[in-house]
């Protein structure tokens, strides 16, 4: 002990003046100046011999963790009267400052405090959502009390409706837009708000049917029928509901409504000429047949 | 319902509810708090009302008016008061949260020593649910505090931690997560201010404070004969004139002042070491033993140790939170990789 009393701002003097060497080499040059040997030093520390060459050595791989090898130098540094601190500094500066924590998380280090910002984050957006859906479902009831006309259409209406657009004739396109962007909006609205169609089925059921009709009747196709002599007849829609079915007299034109392509049965087929929508149709039958079934506005 | 819907506001808390000092690690931020454990309790018209918790209360401590009671709700590492250490928990808890508008519901991971009771356990438990937790968990305090001081505690190699706290004395010999061997003294740093207050009311005829007592060990104190003597200078009531008096103490006395707590940690440390399997004694032989906690900041205390036992001991870096930190980490390691490392 007397050996490091005698020069103990030596020792200090050395370690901050040597900053840039090693560790090893700066505890190696302080116990010399203190006059002791390896040996001692174990045994004042109480450390196997071989972990005082392997800190003097900077073997630090041969030691176990970090931890020890900064308690160690601690008190080695203490045994030899140097400041720990400056000694500890030269050791985080040789090993790379890599966190001890990530060696004893080994490989499951990242986003340990991401969770908590998220959380809250997700809880607020929820909370919002949930008062939205709230509030327009509050006002969308209430707007379709007021006006039931403009509010709700089921989806398989427009569909079904924007698919006949094609078929329509000319003269019918300005009323079409006009139901189109009803609908349109109507959609838009069911979308918003799939309660409202439960809490109102009557406004909805009767909004359904007018808008129905306003928008069916240009869309379907026209079947005009004319006959020469007596003939039975059944016409059938591409739905299958029988249009039409009795027994003509010659000379009488039939107009029928329905959606193409018809089944057309004929007791008499070459008394009948056909049209649709107001163009004629071929129907090609032999001279010696009358019975015939013919599908007409086939695409 | 309503405490999860809190919860997601609060972020999940490591406390290391000890005798002398309470340390709450918040993931991701560290440490956020590290008050003594005192509440200081006016009476009044017969009703408790909390009036200072942490630093302002530890202040307070013996020197309270007759309305006032000072008083650290923990004796010996357990609940010795039940409802006031909920009172503080509650109190720290809030002030971990303050930034938050919600009453916070953490998840809260505790260290409790090793040897307690079912019923100690569950007063922590409760006391912490009380305090506004939504899920309370349990470590043993010295796996926390290897865990905190750096050691490879899932290794297949024995580490053996010295937890020196305010109240309790925690060895354990830790090996692949779990502990192999475990004791628990009730020799602390508060023993240690009473045999000093003790030392100088027989040697001096003085009475002086816990607070004083404190004080001289932090500043003097030290274990082992040999290195520097230092000198502090005190005042205490000397007991026959009845009047403060001031006179000085050295290290020495100190040093023979704190003889008795010290064989008795020496002594379980010894026992520590017969009673733990040969192959992990080996481990434990090759590359020392690491002290953690208050206690471990008394000076010299590594090399009496070393010189009783012959082994190396180590200080932990910044002894006084590992435990706390080693929570924390805890709390991550279960998370991520589903280790059970809490107490049954």
């Amino acid at each position: 002990m007397t050996a490091e009393h005698s020069t103990p701002e030596n020792n200090d003097a050395v370690a901050i003046d040597e900053m840039p060497v090693s560790v090893g080499e700066t505890l190696r040059q302080s116990r010399e100046q203190a006059g002791l040997t390896q040996e001692a030093v174990a045994q004042q520390l109480c450390m196997p011999l071989g972990r005082i060459q392997a800190l003097e050595a900077d073997d630090f791989a041969r030691l176990s963790s970090r931890t020890f090898v900064r308690g160690y130098l601690r008190a080695y540094s203490k045994l030899l009267e140097a400041d720990p601190e400056t000694l500890l500094a030269i050791y985080q500066a040789q090993v790379g400052d890599q966190e001890e924590r990530a060696a004893v998380l080994s490989g499951a280090d990242n986003g340990a405090g991401n969770r908590p910002f998220w959380r809250p984050a997700a809880v607020v957006v929820a909370l919002i959502v949930a008062g939205w859906l709230v509030s327009s479902w509050f006002f969308g009831n209430r707007a379709s009390t007021d006006v039931p006309a403009s509010s709700v259409v089921p989806p398989s209406e427009s569909v079904a409706y924007s698919d006949s657009v094609a078929n329509a004739p000319l003269s019918t396109e300005p009323e079409i837009l006009e139901g189109d962007e009803r609908v349109g909006d109507a959609s838009r609205e069911d979308a918003e708000s799939e309660s409202a169609e439960v809490a109102t089925p009557s406004a909805e059921v009767l909004a359904a049917t007018r808008v129905v009709e306003q928008v069916e009747t240009p869309t379907l196709d026209q079947l005009g029928l004319r006959f020469s002599d007596e003939c039975w007849l059944e016409v059938t829609d591409a739905q299958g509901d029988v249009l039409f079915t009795d027994l003509v007299q010659p000379g009488r034109e039939l107009a029928l409504e329905g959606r193409a392509p018809f089944q057309v049965k004929m007791g008499n087929a070459q008394a009948v000429s056909v049209e649709l929508n107001g163009e004629p149709v071929e129907l090609n039958i032999p001279a010696n047949v009358r019975l015939r079934t013919v599908t007409v506005g086939e695409s | 319902m309503l405490k999860h819907l809190r919860g997601a506001f609060s972020n999940d808390l490591s406390i290391d509810l000890g005798t002398a000092n309470t340390l709450i690690y918040v993931r991701g931020k560290g440490i956020v708090l590290n008050e003594p454990s005192v509440v200081a309790i006016r009476h009044h018209k017969g009703q408790k009302v909390v009036e200072a918790v942490g630093k302002e209360a530890k202040r307070m401590l013996g020197r309270t008016p007759g309305n006032i009671t000072a008083i650290r709700p923990l004796k010996d590492g357990v609940i010795a008061d039940f409802q006031v250490t909920e009172k503080m928990l509650q109190h720290f808890i809030r002030k971990v949260h303050e930034a938050n508008w919600f009453q916070p519901s953490p998840r809260v991971l505790v260290s409790v020593p090793c040897l307690s009771t079912e019923v100690e356990k569950r007063a922590i438990r409760e006391s912490a649910m009380g305090a506004g937790a939504r899920e309370v968990r349990l470590i043993e305090e010295p796996m926390a505090a290897a865990i905190g001081a750096g050691l490879k505690v899932d290794e297949a190699n024995g580490s053996m931690v010295v937890d020196i706290g305010g109240g309790t004395t925690e060895i354990a010999v830790i090996s692949l997560n779990g502990v192999v061997y475990s004791d628990s003294v009730r020799i602390g740093g508060d023993r240690f201010d009473e045999a000093i207050v003790n030392y100088v009311r027989r040697n001096y005829g003085s009475v002086i404070g816990d607070a004083t007592a404190e004080r001289i060990k932090q500043e003097i104190g030290c274990a082992f004969a040999g290195s520097e003597v230092r000198e502090i200078d005190v005042r205490g009531r000397n007991l026959a004139e009845g009047v403060p008096r001031s006179f000085t103490l050295n290290s020495d006395e100190i040093l023979e002042a704190l003889q008795e707590p010290l064989a008795g940690i020496v002594q379980s440390v010894k026992s520590a070491l017969e009673q733990s399997p040969p192959e992990l004694a080996s481990d434990i032989a090759e590359s020392g033993v690491v002290l953690t906690g208050g206690g471990a900041l008394l000076r010299d205390i590594d090399r009496l140790l070393s010189n009783e036992t012959g082994l190396p001991f180590i200080v932990a870096d910044d002894p006084l939170t590992c435990v706390a930190r080693g929570g924390g980490m805890a709390l991550e390691m279960m998370d991520k990789r589903n280790i059970d490392l809490l107490s049954s």
